[in-house]
């Protein structure tokens, strides 16, 4: 996570800070004006990533016997042997969170792309999407 | 004569032992144009970064009109940048805001005008370059020329009645 962040400030075109260092603006202001809104842009898409991966190794967390949504359904099939019903209610409630979490991502990344409304659509941002499911 | 605004005193400068200045002195008169040609890498960009005070010099002074700026501290000189406007060779205009935004931003943040007077403002001098119609824009949505001309409306609005002087680094192409 700290290195998508430092990967987004460093990704700012160091001619905007000159830029901004030229008009006489301060350290804080040119920060929080300009390199920051840049970086949030960058930053956005892998750290969607990072959380619905997240979210889907919350289901590791049975090793530690914590009763989690996956071990849950488990749990509740065993019961009657219902496994079927029991697992697809679990991958709705998967569905719904990791839908939430794209949505919220989503208008994030909207809100940062500069590009006046609905003239074109924004390029692709320059960044390698970093595949953190290798795990 | 004219009044000197912005004058150089037998400035040096080197990065990494590579001397790029040596001793140059030179004199702005108010209302006056000063060319600087040169080769590639004879340090025109150099000499316009000291003249706008965004590089420390190693000797010499930088003075405006006849303050000595090149003494002063990182902090103190930050408002002193804002007299000498700057347009840029690659123009670097803030990505994340409009034209009009860009206009803006010198004039809230570091003039500290109200946002609805340096929108005014800003849109007057949008006009005087011919974009008030590209107000709107993002500068990645600018043709080279016309984000030029932003920043030129930029520089020109921020000084207004002030004194002050502007730096154009690189072709003009306009």
């Amino acid at each position: 996570m700290s290195e998508i962040i430092r990967a987004g400030l460093l990704s700012v075109d160091p001619g905007q800070e000159l830029a901004a260092r030229a008009l006489g603006m301060t350290r804080p202001r040119i920060l929080r004006r300009v390199i920051v809104p840049q970086a949030i842009r960058i930053v956005v898409p892998p750290t969607g990533n990072e959380f619905i991966t997240l979210l889907k190794l919350t289901s590791l967390a049975y090793v530690i016997s914590l009763h989690e949504l996956l071990t849950a359904s488990q749990v509740r099939g065993a019961a009657d042997f219902h496994y079927a019903e029991a697992y697809s209610a679990a991958v709705i409630y998967y569905l719904v969170i990791v839908s939430v979490l794209m949505v919220i991502q989503a208008q994030l990344e909207r809100r940062y792309t500069w590009s006046s409304v609905g003239r074109r659509r924004r390029r692709p941002v320059p960044v390698v999407s970093v595949a953190h499911d290798a795990r | 004569m004219s009044d000197v605004v912005l004058s150089a005193e037998d400035v040096h400068k080197s990065y990494d032992g590579l001397e790029v200045l040596r001793g140059v002195s030179m004199e702005v008169g108010r209302g006056e144009v000063k060319v600087i040609i040169g080769s590639s890498g004879s340090g025109k960009s150099t000499l316009l970064r000291c003249l706008a005070l965004l590089e420390p010099v190693d000797s010499g002074a930088v003075f405006l009109e006849s303050d000595r700026l090149s003494d002063l501290r990182e902090k103190q000189l930050a408002a002193h940048r804002s007299e000498v406007g700057m347009v840029f060779q690659r123009f670097n205009l803030f990505q994340n805001m409009t034209a009009l935004g860009n206009v803006m931003c010198g004039l809230v943040e570091v003039r500290g005008l109200k946002k609805r007077e340096a929108r005014e403002r800003a849109r007057e001098f949008l006009a005087r370059v011919g974009l008030a119609d590209k107000a709107d824009n993002y500068p990645e949505e600018l043709s080279g020329g016309q984000q030029q001309r932003v920043r030129r409306a930029d520089v020109c609005a921020g000084r207004g009645a002030r004194p002050g002087s502007v730096g154009c680094d690189g072709r003009d192409g306009t």
